[in-house]
């Protein structure tokens, strides 16, 4: 009996050879790729295959496969056709979407990868101002492979910049959700050089209407606690600019009405970094706060009337009133969205200014 | 009529809490809180807490039993209801715990079908699960408890949900009490499945060394069920829209997929993989017990009906082809389990009690 069991155990052994084995290789891993807009309903897809250089170490270039089809997935299959090594999608970490498509939904394509048991679902999607093809084909790192540039763009941006946090789950959370709406980055390519540019909000699925750097910023501050980045502010004829050092977002819904009134209450510490003009800026340490406080007022204001006008809702107002009322309808709602009374409380405190008076 | 094992078979009664704990938690914890949030929504966690204090409630009453008698269910069947009767209903028990065991079986190797290994054929992971199984049942009782135990190692991948705080959303826990008692009382009702393996304290009564003592360890192995389901089904509220788990199959996979290493770019894998901590000791469990039902019915051998059994399971694992059919396999044993618990139990434990007042007045 123990025999038999210690052979079997060694035929076990050997036969774990035989499932499909993906030597890393012996594949060609692909991390950034695009979808397109095609004419008949069609969709062009693009992806940059990483090619390494034998014997040159550290340098990779790109080989760009397009084509178009139905489905992303035959395409891929189509594609390894041109390839020397089967084609894995399992580390993808940026998708562009071009405008066109954007603005006709994103849910067809998105499938496909919500589908698939190896894709993560941390990775960032991008709209690229144009076509999204056109991007990758500009040759816009020098040594970088493309991916891994627009990955690395996008990462810093979101962790220490001005773009609020999103990725693919948040996408589809904030597509799926009720009272909510998503938005993604938005990429221009300009002189061959990628920059992100503002943010591209969304009805639903379908690309609406987007916002500047500016508006960018504030969108991120209403969204999230912030720890980084600039705020400038114009003084009569000099400005001044701020570090965030940290930023606290609060909403609080009062329903002593029929609808429902939202106030965001808004602060933001930061620190004097440079004072153009300002030769002491510590005397007019309160004018430039409520100068800031105005300034950031406003643009928050502008744009929450802008939301309102659109009918969208980036900031999830919606589902911040849903889980402070009782019995919540998504019909009704979207009735009063239009109405809804939002107030906007900034108040900026300036803790420190740098080494100097 | 008092019955117990050879000391040198028994386990102490602390091991109970082991033996609950794992029995219980089993690989459907990855689909368990899909449906009761798309009845009860943020108030899922609400369903969790009732299930399980009516599975406290459940224990005290196998207690009762028991204690009482103080031998397990296999004699208290033939004790009560006679000789052929009570054989028929071992019977049904063994059917039950084949069936579980092979689902069991079948889940896992789905789950490593979709996530790891499309082109795996079904009956070769099966053949070497249960050959395993094989040697573990083979060894007895207490080697079975110490899979459990082992299998406690799983408790690990918890740290995996650190990974996912970043995207936790508060906002979806509140309003508290948005939905009729009915919904909760509902979900709680569609949790029972994830609930199921206190039945097997049935079975193994006699192998505990100082029995009463142990109740208290089996009402904290259930309470620890309790937390653990809490956490996965805070977990998925946090994580997700009831949008998007209707869509999800298995919403505890998917966590992993937000784990990231620098040396591990696909945690998945060791997550879909290490299911096999959740599902061996319920399948070893399972044959175990169906095989000692066989060896009091049938005066055979525990070692000579193994195998056979464990062929049955097999040509049953290999006859489920995929997600459709599991599926209405799931829903048959949850509809059992849910009578056996909420049913079979409590009218044990009424039948109990009349024969105990029929005997003094006798």
């Amino acid at each position: 009996m123990n025999r038999l069991f210690f052979s079997l155990l060694v035929a076990f052994f050997l036969l774990t050879g035989c499932v499909k084995q993906q030597i890393l290789e012996r594949v060609t891993l692909f991390i950034v790729c695009a979808y397109d807009d095609a004419p008949n309903d069609q969709i062009e897809f693009t992806l940059a295959a990483p090619k390494f250089q034998a014997g040159k170490p550290g340098s990779v270039s790109d080989i760009l496969l397009s084509k178009v089809g139905h489905t992303s997935m035959n395409i891929l299959e189509l594609m390894s056709m041109r390839l020397n090594r089967p084609i894995n999608s399992g580390r993808v970490s940026v998708i562009l979407f071009g405008k066109d498509l954007a603005a006709k939904g994103l849910t067809k394509e998105l499938e496909a990868g919500l589908r698939d048991a190896q894709s993560s679902r941390r990775k960032y999607l991008a709209i690229v101002d144009g076509k999204a093809k056109e991007m990758l084909q500009a040759n816009f790192s020098s040594d970088e492979e493309k991916g891994m540039f627009l990955l690395n763009l996008l990462d810093t941006n979101v962790r220490t910049g001005l773009v609020p946090r999103q990725n693919f789950h948040e996408f589809e959370y904030s597509y799926l959700g009720k009272g909510m709406d998503p938005f993604l980055p938005l990429l221009k390519l300009q002189n061959d050089q990628v920059q992100i540019s503002g943010l591209a909000l969304f009805k639903d699925d379908k690309y609406v209407m987007s916002l500047n750097e500016k508006q960018m910023r504030l969108m991120k501050l209403l969204l999230e606690n912030v720890k980084h980045g600039t705020l400038e502010v114009k003084l009569d004829d000099a400005y001044v600019a701020m570090e965030i050092v940290g930023s606290k977002v609060h909403y609080l819904v009062r329903k002593d009405t029929e609808s429902p009134k939202v106030t965001i209450n808004l602060i933001v510490n930061g620190q004097i970094i440079d004072s153009m003009g300002v030769h002491f800026p510590e005397q007019e340490k309160q004018r430039i706060k409520d100068r800031f406080e105005s300034d950031l007022t406003a643009t928050g204001m502008d744009l929450i009337q802008l939301f309102k006008n659109e009918g969208i809702d980036p900031l999830g107002l919606g589902d911040f009133v849903r889980s402070k009322t009782r019995n919540w309808n998504e019909e009704e709602w979207k009735k009063q969205y239009r109405t809804l009374n939002v107030s906007l409380n900034v108040k900026v405190n300036l803790t420190e200014m740098g080494i100097r008076k | 009529m008092k019955s117990t094992e050879h000391p040198r078979f028994t386990i102490s009664p602390y091991l109970v809490f082991v033996l609950i704990h794992s029995m219980q938690f089993g690989p459907e914890y990855l689909t368990m809180a899909n449906k009761p949030i798309q009845l009860a929504g943020q108030d899922a966690w609400i369903s969790v807490i009732l299930c399980g204090i009516s599975f406290h409630i459940v224990i005290w009453m196998m207690y009762r039993i028991l204690n009482r008698n103080e031998t397990d269910l296999i004699h208290i069947h033939q004790q009560f209801f006679g000789k052929w009767a009570g054989g028929g209903l071992n019977f049904i028990f063994i059917v039950y715990f084949l069936t579980v065991a092979s689902f069991q079986t079948r889940l896992f190797i789905e789950i490593i079908q979709v996530w790891l290994f499309p082109d795996l054929e079904t009956w070769a992971l099966a053949l070497v699960l249960l050959l395993l199984v094989y040697y573990i049942v083979a060894g007895g009782f207490r080697v079975i408890v110490g899979i459990c135990m082992f299998s406690l190692v799983r408790h690990l991948l918890i740290l995996s949900l650190f990974f996912t705080a970043g995207s936790f959303h508060f906002n979806n826990l509140s309003p508290i009490m948005d939905h009729s008692l009915i919904d909760i009382i509902q979900a709680g009702k569609e949790l029972t499945f994830p609930y199921l393996g206190v039945e097997m304290l049935l079975f193994c009564y006699t192998f505990i060394k100082t029995p009463r003592k142990s109740q208290k360890w089996a009402h904290l192995g259930n309470f620890v069920t309790t937390l653990s389901y809490l956490i996965v089904t805070f977990f998925s509220l946090l994580l997700f829209k009831p949008e998007q788990l209707s869509k999800e199959i298995w919403p505890q996979l998917t966590k992993y997929k937000f784990v990231q290493f620098p040396f591990i770019e696909r945690f998945e894998f060791v997550g879909a993989s290490s299911q096999i901590l959740w599902a061996i000791p319920i399948i070893c469990f399972c044959l175990w017990a169906s095989s000692r039902m066989f060896k009091f019915m049938f005066t055979v051998k525990q070692l000579t009906v193994l195998p056979i059994l464990l062929i049955l399971v097999f040509t049953a694992v290999c006859l489920i082809p995929g997600r459709n059919l599991i599926e209405v396999v799931e829903t048959m044993l949850s509809k059992i389990g849910f009578y056996i618990i909420f049913a079979y139990i409590p009218f044990v434990y009424i039948v109990d009690i009349v024969r105990m007042k029929v005997r003094r007045t006798i």
